[in-house]
């Protein structure tokens, strides 16, 4: 099995020096200036308009912030929990398969990936209207239990079912950037890792992988459960469960995973978390179809506010919110790749 | 050696997780395909009655539905066309060449993905609203875009197809063929021969997955193009509508129809193309 390791870098792209050849891209650059960044810096300025139901910007006020994010607390809150426990998901979903993939794919690779993204090739919609299928009180899962052992089971309208679909239209945007990552690692680092006899965590994986699923478990109970209520048995079971799943993923897991694949493609799960977290805080569908009235998120404010009510500066003011905290969260991914470049993490 | 069973047995377990990941991702595929084949007995379309085929028969009885659908594959094949040919240049340069200002193009192409996309088409649809209220945007644009129509959501999604395209393009032209350009020049090869001969052929599957990609993205989209289709009836937003009055299972019907005739449509694209890594 031993190989020699080579002992040069890869070899760096090559690039030429020669003229940008900036008339063939100015008309693209021109569309994506007109059709980006005026729209994005268009909703801040709508967003201090100070006449609430004009169609253009006029005026200057703060009135818009002041109004809404008060008002609609309770609906920033739930998308960044639901936002965030449905990116964990999807990572936990999406970890495994993509280090599979690249490291036991062998010839079914391809296929294998291909796989996680055929679903995808339906319409978005309709993904969401067969989880409304599945997931309802006489559907294929739960309609059965009701008829044979008449118990009603309630999932459809619960923060549950909007995590689950929101974690399902996610996979992608986290497999994506961690299969790459995971395919650009040499493999001879693995072989040596062998070599020198790299087992599993054991304890010191079992504590942090305690820790770890104690944090989302809490996340998730508090998600899944009433709100403050967090000490009833049931989300304490919960809470335990998670926590113990965690030390045993931890435990179990593979040296070769813990020190060389995760530090060596921390990029990719870097750009793998603001790609995923990002379309989830904005996300309105899933919850307006897959929830109720309490697991409203910021995006469904914002759509009726846009389209319904037509309270143009209140729904710039809530896109300004999401447009700010979205563009922390990329200048955070650009600070943490520094050195490589922004096109090469996807 | 007993070295390497911590290995096997993540492999087990792996190879298990992707098991169970596959059985997740193929449940509503599963449900929506089961779903078409069924007699509801009822206007929803969300319980299990009795097998028919007649949604598969007819499977446009539903009033509107083949319109729906028409208007969003012109918009789909119209928006990839487009970002195919707007999206190869900048992504050609972004791989072949440094220049001043290749950060800023790079940034510039990945803003969609890292905007939530309700944001963007807010932002759209109050632009697409200013071209029609402010006078010297709407002698500039001629009130293409306002009332919003078919260019609005050509527009939307041929901005959200044309990173996919820079990306594609970029990775394909990124440390390839560079020495083979600088031998080229050397024997007095022209640019234009130089792009014939080196370029297209290495650009080119690049440029037909960044479209076809568009194409699945503009098909698949129902945010922006709920935020600028306006009164067209495009086929997310149709649904959308529908969905409050009645959900006839010809809907998983064209569901199971699109699946199909996508995976045929990237397998034929795979074989054309021959292998791909990364």
């Amino acid at each position: 099995m031993a190989k020699a390791i080579p002992l040069t870098k890869p070899a760096r792209p090559r690039f030429l020096k020669a003229r940008a050849g900036w008339p063939e891209m100015l008309p693209t650059l021109a569309w994506l200036v007109a059709l980006i960044v005026v729209p994005l810096v268009y909703i801040l300025r709508m967003s201090f308009s100070a006449d609430p139901f004009a169609l253009t910007a006029t005026g200057w006020s703060l009135a818009n912030y002041a109004d809404s994010i008060p008002f609609y607390w309770d609906n920033l809150l739930n998308s960044v929990l639901i936002g965030l426990s449905a990116t964990i998901l999807a990572f936990a979903i999406a970890m495994p398969v993509a280090y599979g993939i690249s490291f036991y794919g062998g010839r079914w690779k391809a296929v294998l990936l291909f796989a996680f993204f055929a679903p995808f090739l339906t319409s978005y919609l309709i993904r969401i209207v067969a989880w409304q299928t599945l997931l309802g009180a006489n559907g294929p899962l739960f309609g059965p239990l009701q008829q044979i052992a008449g118990l009603e089971v309630r999932v459809l309208g619960t923060p549950f079912a909007v995590v689950a679909g929101l974690t399902y239209q996610l996979v992608p945007f986290v497999l994506l950037p961690l299969h790459a990552a995971f395919n650009r690692i040499d493999r001879t680092l693995c072989a040596a890792a062998d070599d020198l006899y790299s087992g599993r965590c054991g304890g010191r994986g079992a504590a942090i992988g305690a820790v770890g699923g104690l944090a989302i478990g809490l996340l998730l109970a508090a998600v899944f459960f009433d709100r403050g209520g967090i000490f009833a048995t049931w989300p304490i079971a919960f809470v335990l469960a998670a926590a113990g799943l965690g030390a045993a993923v931890g435990g179990t897991m593979t040296e070769r995973f813990a020190l060389i694949v995760f530090p060596l493609s921390r990029n990719g799960f870097i750009a793998a978390a603001v790609l995923s977290f990002i379309p989830a805080l904005g996300d309105y569908v899933n919850a307006a179809l897959l929830g109720d009235i309490r697991t409203q998120m910021l995006g469904n404010v914002i759509q009726a506010k846009f389209l319904v009510e037509l309270d143009y500066a209140g729904a710039a003011a809530l896109s300004a919110t999401l447009l700010v905290a979205a563009m922390l969260l990329l200048t955070l991914l650009l600070r943490l790749i520094r050195g490589t470049e922004l096109l090469d993490v996807v | 050696m007993s070295s390497s069973t911590p290995v096997k047995r993540e492999g087990l377990a792996v190879r298990a997780m992707i098991g169970f990941a596959l059985v997740f991702m193929f449940a509503p595929v599963l449900t929506m395909i089961v779903f078409s084949f069924n007699d509801p007995g009822g206007r929803f379309n969300y319980a299990l009655g009795s097998f028919s085929l007649e949604a598969w028969r007819h499977p446009f009885a539903v009033p509107q539905l083949g319109v729906a659908i028409r208007n969003s594959l012109v918009v789909a094949a119209v928006s990839a066309l487009l970002a195919g040919l707007l999206g190869t240049p900048v992504g050609f340069a972004l791989g072949r060449r440094k220049f001043l200002g290749r950060g800023a193009v790079s940034g510039l192409t990945f803003i969609p993905l890292a905007t939530p996309e309700v944001v963007l088409g807010a932002g759209m649809l109050i632009l697409f609203v200013a071209t029609a209220t402010i006078p010297l945007l709407k002698t500039l644009t001629g009130g293409l875009f306002y009332p919003l129509g078919f260019p609005s959501v050509i527009a939307a999604h041929t901005t959200l197809g044309l990173s996919f395209v820079i990306i594609n393009v970029r990775s394909r032209v990124i440390g390839a063929g560079v020495t083979l350009e600088q031998a080229a020049r050397d024997l007095g090869a022209s640019g234009f021969t130089v792009f014939r001969t080196i370029w297209l052929p290495i650009i080119l599957p690049g440029i037909l997955s960044g479209a076809l990609l568009t194409f699945a993205i503009s098909l698949d989209d129902f945010v922006l193009t709920n935020f600028t289709a306006g009164g067209t009836t495009m086929f997310p937003t149709w649904l959308y509508g529908l969905m409050r009055r009645e959900l006839p299972p010809q809907i998983a019907v064209v569901g199971t129809l699109i699946f199909l005739v996508s995976i045929g449509l990237v397998a034929l694209a795979a074989k054309l193309l021959g292998r791909r890594t990364g």
